[in-house]
């Protein structure tokens, strides 16, 4: 019996490794393949409607449907990320709430949660079971393997991918939320996904306009030249797009887009996009509508020294990519290092570290900003550093101390620390390695398991450090930078 | 993983205290009202009374932050939140003496009372200019480094770099590094604010000894900057000297001054 609600583990009697086999996905793999990689899967029995993905987790397991239906659902943009949303959102009050939207059923044979083991990105979608339901639960490792034995699941998840993936994310944009399926397939017809490295320009000023981008994962900062001077005007975070301004006025780019970390875009060819506008005067206008709020947006940061400059620091130090950032406004702070003995107090150690970046009176100590693609979690020996559901890295009890993670960080948010005997040894034991463990690495968790939260913002006399999300945070160093 | 329940997001923290300071605006205002109404609508021992026992929780109100302050894992508000309220209830405190008082006929105890608590009050109000004037003083020495636990890290991380550099080379680089800055690099704070210039040292070494040099430079720096904050952190407490002994004084006094009325 599972401990979660009635989740019941089945066994995979050979009887169902056959039906399993008869599944299309399945059969694309050879029977050794499917066999060593169902001996590592779990058959489960969920006993009603229940969610099975939630949109937003970072979460990295497949699942293949083997009996009952499951529905798919959006609830709500993510992480959607722009000044003129910000400038927008100041400006009315009358936020919209976006209800849930049911984007299909699932069947037998039919499989979900691609989308999240091939990308470090977010679940796009919730999927609920409506009733008894038997799942194959598929985790990251099988599925890794099953990609690279085979070119028939391959293409079937690449497929997928680009179908699935596009047009969850046109969902979840108010010009396409309301077009017919058709229209959509239609649209992403020859689209192409595209992986930018940090700093490469994806759209330059001056070029012409040939495609439109919807961002997958990442973080770009769109940039003017102006008189020869680079001015960021904003910045976007997946589930937004650009490159629609040249496309409906028939104009060069006016921006220039760079990828801010590593970005994944979907690239939607211009005449497909034409032909939807054509079709659909309602998107047509929803689209000339946010044009419209984004040069008007970009008209007011370049008019304001300060917001472009803003703008350009938290680019440039990797503050946007963050999902969640320590922020110390010196204008408030009197250097008590009460959140540093909080910090000790509740964790044994402090875990910030009161250096980092600063613009005006914002300074970013060097604290775990969760990234989007956390350079840390690559090449742990032991997997002891992990990204929960919640986007937040965790370092395990089993950290091994060799400092990968503490290296690969590129804001030196990590630290190593020595560790007692005891400590150590259970690591050792846990990691199943024959070296000694001296350290291991540690990081600000976010004082998760303290229900009242972050215990370095709740004990700073003068509210000046503060954690902050990227749209909180964009608007507190633009309104301080004024 | 089957997720049959969400786990909890942890919410972005845009300032969990925005709210505090009106919320303590009023009650301190309504505390007032109180004990002005009070002053105003009864008879003298009513109000001395009255407005003493407004005092006295008040009091007690204020002397709670200081074990807030040192009780982390609680979830009674965030500190700001009981810091504003410090300030508030500190405020009420002294116009509820005041009229509690009335200044006249109060006998020795009693203006030694009442200095105390207009000493306590203007310390209160020389801590009020400290919270402005600190992050000023701060901000005004323009360094990238700021937080003494901060440079220490840094110091620290200094050291274990120059050592690393040291041990990988042969003994006779290691005695030049020890000739050159032994004496510098031994001082755990302050000492010699010049570093040797890099000569001296084996030829073959040049890089080395550069990026030793380097750091020993950046160590010296640092220690410097240890000092002045330490100096301005030290300047900007000065008033806690003043403002915590008058308010162990005050307890003292105003313990004696209840049980005095309670018994005589």
């Amino acid at each position: 019996m599972d401990d979660r609600g009635g989740v019941e583990a089945v066994l995979l009697t050979a009887e169902i490794r056959e039906s399993l086999a008869e599944f299309p996905l399945l059969r694309t793999l050879t029977r050794d393949n499917l066999d060593d990689g169902l001996s590592r899967c779990r058959l489960l029995s969920v006993p009603g409607a229940m969610r099975i993905v939630q949109e937003g987790d970072y979460d990295d397991t497949f699942y293949v449907i083997v009996k009952g239906r499951c529905d798919v659902n959006i609830e709500k943009a993510t992480k959607h990320g722009t000044v003129a949303g910000l400038l927008r959102d100041k400006e009315s009050t009358n936020k919209k709430s976006r209800t849930s939207q049911t984007l299909g059923s699932l069947k037998p044979g039919d499989f979900f949660g691609e989308l999240s083991c091939m990308s470090p990105w977010p679940r796009t979608g919730t999927v609920f079971t409506t009733g008894t339901t038997v799942v194959l639960e598929v985790s990251q490792a099988v599925f890794d393997d099953w990609m690279d034995d085979s070119d028939g699941f391959r293409e079937i998840m690449e497929a997928a991918y680009m179908q699935r993936g596009v047009i969850t994310l046109l969902r979840n944009i108010d010009a396409f939320a309301l077009l017919p399926e058709a229209a959509l397939r239609s649209l992403i017809e020859g689209a192409t996904n595209e992986t930018f490295k940090k700093g490469a320009a994806i759209v330059q000023q001056g070029d012409t306009g040939d495609a439109l981008f919807v961002i997958r994962g990442g973080v770009v900062a769109i940039t003017v030249k102006v008189k020869d001077e680079e001015k960021t005007v904003s910045y976007m975070r997946a589930g937004s797009y650009f490159g629609e301004m040249a496309l409906l006025d028939g104009t060069e780019r006016n921006a220039t887009v760079t990828a801010n970390t590593k970005t994944e875009v979907i690239r939607i060819d211009r005449d497909k996009f034409m032909d939807l506008v054509d079709s659909s005067p309602q998107a047509a206008d929803r689209l000339r509508k946010t044009v419209a709020e984004r040069l008007n947006a970009g008209e007011k940061v370049l008019g304001d020294e300060s917001m472009s400059e803003a703008l350009s620091f938290m680019a440039g130090q990797g503050i946007l990519e963050g999902a969640d950032v320590l922020v110390v406004d010196l204008s408030k702070c009197i250097f008590c290092g009460n959140c540093e003995e909080a910090c000790d107090a509740t964790h044994d150690v402090s875990l910030i570290s009161l250096h980092g970046p600063s613009h005006k009176a914002f300074l970013f100590p060097t604290a775990c900003r969760n990234c989007d693609d956390p350079k840390c979690l690559l090449k742990c020996p032991v997997d002891s550093i992990s990204r929960d559901v919640n986007g937040e890295v965790r370092i395990q009890d089993h950290c091994i101390g060799c400092a990968g993670c503490a290296i690969n960080c590129p804001y030196d948010t990590i630290s190593m620390r020595p560790v007692g005997e005891e400590v150590a040894a259970r690591a050792k034991e846990a990691a199943g390695i024959k070296k000694p463990v001296t350290q291991q690495a540690i990081k600000c968790d976010l004082c998760e398991t303290i229900p009242s939260g972050p215990q370095c913002v709740r004990s700073c006399p003068t509210a000046a450090i503060s954690r902050l999300g990227p749209r909180q945070l964009v608007r507190q160093v633009l309104k301080g930078g004024k | 993983m089957v997720s049959t329940t969400r786990a909890k997001v942890a919410a972005p923290n845009t300032n969990p205290s925005a709210k505090t300071v009106p919320i303590w605006g009023w009650i301190g205002l309504a505390l007032a009202a109180l004990t002005i109404a009070t002053y105003i609508f009864a008879d003298g021992r009513a109000n001395c009374v009255a407005n003493g026992f407004i005092a006295l929780a008040v009091f007690t109100g204020n002397a709670l932050y200081v074990v807030r302050k040192r009780f982390f894992l609680t979830k009674l508000g965030t500190l700001h939140g009981w810091m504003v309220g410090h300030i508030a209830l500190g405020a009420v405190f002294f116009l509820a003496v005041y009229l509690h008082a009335g200044l006249t006929n109060i006998g020795t105890q009693g203006w030694i009372l009442y200095g105390l608590t207009l000493a306590e009050s203007l310390s209160g109000v020389w801590g009020l200019y400290e919270l402005k004037a600190t992050p000023r003083r701060f901000a005004a020495l323009k360094q990238d480094f700021l937080f003494p636990s901060a440079i220490r890290r840094r110091i620290s991380v200094l050291r274990m770099a120059i050592d690393k550099t040291v041990d990988r080379r042969p003994g006779e680089f290691k005695e030049w590094v020890e000739s050159s800055f032994g004496a510098v690099l031994s001082q755990t704070n302050g000492g010699s604010s010049t570093v040797a210039p890099c000569e001296g040292f084996p030829a073959k070494y040049k890089r080395h000894a550069n990026e030793v040099h380097e750091q020993v430079t950046e160590i010296v720096r640092l220690r410097g900057l240890l000092e002045t904050v330490d100096r301005l952190s030290k300047r900007s407490r000065l008033w806690l000297w003043f403002h915590v002994p008058v308010s162990v004084a005050l307890v003292s006094l105003i313990s004696l001054h209840v049980i005095g009325w309670l018994y005589y």
